[in-house]
């Protein structure tokens, strides 16, 4: 059971705290409604460029990290398709450090030139270090726009090509910031070795005097239900053939999303789930083997990904696969086997409740996504899932007509 | 309400650094056995250490392989039911190694842990090694490591080793495609049988520690002279002359270049080694350092860059890692040694001194903040034959740090000449 106290500012800003005096550390986060699902087509990887422009000084403080670093803290961020998350840890003491730094780049950034042009070029090291010079790394970007016909979620938060940062103008920048950048498309959770009403008054004092704006309501284009499965053939000078299965499922609010998440286990939770054990160990048609639900606000996917052993063609791994799935769309899984994904669910609670960077996190997505409370009934909702509601989304979610195939070549250059 | 935003609110900074003191005892059998009292879930880290490590096998990939292989299979089960059984209480297995020590290490719900521990000490003391088993890991490692082949990351990485400590040495050596060819299970069963045993094993356990815990480990660990043959033999090994050169491996396709740049130091146990710590925060061991700083948000030439120093028993090594567009391949390194130059002749402004002290005492304090750090901390001083003392030591050492003090050093150790550089990209055009 994590406690915590809720308040909201008058500017909209929405805070939540929760002690935890085991430590002698606080965690800050700050979470924006904003993710690259919000972006311009024309302009994708602006939440996540954007996000690095974030540490490049903001009005009255002329360094982000130094005064951090001072504190003896440490910060980072990510962008994902929904949202762009800052955290500050530091000694509890110096929390206020935190709120500093945090709020006066809410106020306004310093938007420097020197700092667009220098973030420009560390986003496109980042893409190809990550997506471009790495085997297998352009997997998701040519994965999503098969899955993804007209959602945004058909680009990746890194962005779709690398020419779309290199073009961004500080016009765009600044416009970007005063649209999503506001308290009221905000939530601050604090957590850590602090007072909840100190709390609120630092964050009435550092972050109460600014304005609430505008932000844009979101209009986004929802996916057609598919009903024709795709493939796509990629040759690229990777060493080994790589076989990646997408089905698109349902919104993280949705009912269905606790069956599904479990499901996903029951296909690839530790080394006895059956995708490792029925493939990878038994008939070893591949020699790696993961399943994973991507926990999106707009519906996301189950993504299985494997690496074919050697020897075996994508024909004998794709019926292999096949195989496992049928089972689990046409029987339901043994108790033993939900009763033990169900220890996981509980056990993986108590472990991540021994991290206060984990429970900011945690909490703002649960406050984003229908309240802060949730983050208490969770695992009651996984307890509640049946073996027949297993079976029901399997049969709902993985119809073969809705599969979405890439095949990974390898060819490798003489 | 007014606030002045361009003014920093004051900060504090601990004094001293607070650390549990770990209880050892011994079991009845003599293995030491460590135990550290943290956190508020009952969760327990149980983490037994053997002297197993790569120092000690004579074929490549052996030790490694066997510690990966001890949970798949023992006498009394498969791997798949060992697999199953884990999984089926939420617990988590882990294998792991240093130079020195191979390491298994399970993370539990304390109410799970009497029907984990007998599994633990089923596979500490009767692993099986399945041949298909072992087929299987062969095979996946083999695979890995084609994958691992065509990243400059680690192309570069192999070479700098082999350079930096000599292809003959256990430092300098990465295992090659070939070494999975001249491995059997039969060569995983001898080196089980030579190396895991009592004598050969410490156990360190951290967490919300139940009273019964100690009973119960000497139950499974603690009875019996278990494997009495096993022992960790002094084995050295000559290391070669090191002859600092700039090695290029050319790889025209890349987009990016992977750098490193490095030496070899001394051990923990000299004089200068914890000041060079702070030495290598300052260059490039944070997120302010003066690597970051300059080839990342100044120049935009990378993605991340930053520097270790590292130490093993007998040698350690202080390494700039990083992989830059490969245009900038050359004006990084030449940006990396133009720091070199600037902290051996200008002395470190206070204010920057200040921000590297502050920061990296609050580093140290999270290396103990709840169970997991606490023992992972533990045992990285473990292997050293160190307490907690050492990061007391490091904490004072951090906080006396001066400014000419960290010149004069750098003066020593941060000489161009003494450093090799590994790139592994496009090699630019003569």
């Amino acid at each position: 059971m994590i406690a915590f106290e809720r308040f909201e500012l008058e500017n909209g800003l929405r805070v939540i705290v929760h002690q935890d005096t085991s430590t002698p550390f606080a965690t800050l986060n700050l979470l924006y409604d904003i993710g690259s699902r919000d972006e311009d087509p024309e302009h994708t990887g602006f939440a996540h460029l954007f996000e690095h422009l974030m540490f490049g000084g903001s009005v009255n403080v002329p360094s982000y990290d130094m005064p951090v670093q001072m504190a003896g803290g440490s910060n980072n961020a990510f962008t994902s398709s929904d949202i762009t998350n800052y955290y500050i840890n530091l000694p509890a003491v110096n929390i206020e450090t935190a709120f500093w730094v945090e709020s006066d780049r809410m106020l306004s950034l310093a938007f420097t030139p020197k700092s667009l042009e220098v973030q420009r070029n560390v986003v496109v090291e980042e893409f190809r270090q990550r997506y471009l010079n790495q085997p297998y790394g352009d997997m998701i970007l040519n994965l999503l726009p098969l899955v993804y016909k007209v959602h945004p979620y058909r680009w990746s938060p890194i962005g779709r090509e690398v020419a779309h940062i290199e073009n961004a103008t500080l016009d765009q920048v600044k416009d970007f910031f005063f649209k999503h950048y506001a308290p009221n498309n905000a939530i601050l959770t604090i957590t850590g070795n602090v007072d909840p009403s100190e709390m609120l008054l630092l964050a009435t004092k550092w972050f109460g005097p600014i304005p609430r704006r505008e932000v844009p309501r979101r209009e986004l284009p929802q996916e057609p239900e598919q009903t024709q499965a795709r493939v796509l053939h990629l040759e690229r000078d990777v060493p080994v053939d790589a076989f990646y299965r997408a089905y698109p499922t349902c919104a993280k609010s949705h009912p269905d999303f606790y069956a599904l998440d479990l499901l996903s286990d029951v296909l690839s939770q530790g080394d006895s789930s059956r995708l490792y054990q029925a493939l990878v160990q038994e008939q070893r048609v591949f020699s790696s083997l993961g399943a994973g639900l991507f926990d999106n606000r707009d519906p996301g996917l189950l993504l299985a990904s494997g690496k074919l052993a050697p020897g075996v063609s994508f024909e004998q791994a794709e019926a292999a696969l096949e195989a496992e799935l049928d089972k689990v769309r046409h029987e339901l899984v043994s108790e033993r086997e939900l009763q033990k994904i169900k220890n996981a669910v509980e056990a993986n609670r108590t472990f991540s409740e021994m991290s206060i960077l984990h429970k900011a996190i945690s909490l703002a997505k649960h406050e984003l996504s229908g309240g802060a409370e949730r983050i208490n009934e969770v695992v009651e909702r996984y307890l509640a899932v049946s073996r027949e509601d297993i079976l029901r989304v399997a049969q709902r979610y993985l119809r073969p007509e809705r599969a979405n195939t890439l095949y990974y070549h390898s060819q490798p250059k003489a | 309400m007014h606030i002045d935003r361009t003014l920093a609110p004051p900060v504090r900074l601990p004094s001293e650094l607070l650390t549990p003191q770990p209880r050892q005892e011994f079991l009845s059998n003599g293995i030491p056995y460590y135990s550290i009292e943290a956190g508020t879930q009952a969760i327990t880290q149980i983490e037994l250490l053997f002297r197993a490590g790569s120092w000690y096998q004579d074929k490549m990939l052996l030790s490694r392989s066997t510690i990966d292989l001890i949970p798949e299979g023992t006498d009394k089960f498969s791997s798949a039911e060992l697999s199953e059984l884990l999984d089926y209480h939420g617990a988590y297995l882990q294998t792991g190694g240093s130079k020195r020590l191979a390491s298994i290490s399970l993370i539990s719900l304390n109410k799970h842990l009497p029907t984990l521990l007998p599994l633990l000490e089923e596979m500490v003391k009767n692993a099986s090694f399945p041949e298909s088993d072992f087929e299987l890991h062969i095979q996946n490692l083999r695979q890995d490591m084609l994958v691992n082949l065509q990243k400059v990351k680690h192309i570069s990485r192999r070479k700098f080793f082999e350079l930096l400590f000599g292809k003959d040495h256990p430092y300098g050596r990465s295992a090659e495609l070939e070494d999975f060819e001249k491995i059997g299970r039969g060569d995983l069963q001898r080196f089980f049988k030579s190396s895991y045993g009592r004598s050969t094993c410490h156990i360190v356990v951290a967490g919300q520690i139940e009273p019964a815990l100690r009973g119960w480990m000497d139950q499974h660990f603690g009875q019996a002279d278990w494997n009495p043959g096993a022992n960790a033999p002094n084995r050295s090994f000559a290391m070669g002359k090191f002859e600092p050169t700039v090695f290029w491996i050319d790889r025209p396709e890349a987009t990016q270049a992977a750098i490193n740049i490095g030496r070899r130091t001394m051990t923990r146990n000299s004089p200068d080694y914890l000041s060079l710590r702070i030495l290598n925060v300052l260059l490039g061991g944070y997120f302010g350092s003066r690597l970051v700083a300059n080839i990342r948000e100044e120049k935009g030439y990378t993605y991340g860059i930053g520097s270790s120093l590292l130490s093993n028993l007998d040698v350690g090594y202080w390494v700039v890692s990083t992989e830059v567009g490969a245009q900038h391949a050359q004006a990084t390194i030449d940006e990396v040694f133009k720091e070199f130059r600037r902290l051996r002749e200008e002395p470190v402004p206070d204010e920057e001194l200040q921000r590297v002290k502050n920061y990296f005492a609050g580093e140290l304090q999270r290396f103990f903040d709840g169970p997991f750090a606490l023992l992972n901390s533990f045992v990285n001083v473990l292997e050293h034959q160190e307490d907690f003392g050492f990061y007391h030591r490091l904490f004072d050492t951090v906080l006396r740090a001066t400014p000419e003090g960290i010149m004069e050093l750098a003066q020593r150790y941060l000489r161009e000449e003494d450093f090799l550089v590994v790139v592994a990209g496009p090699k630019p055009g003569l």
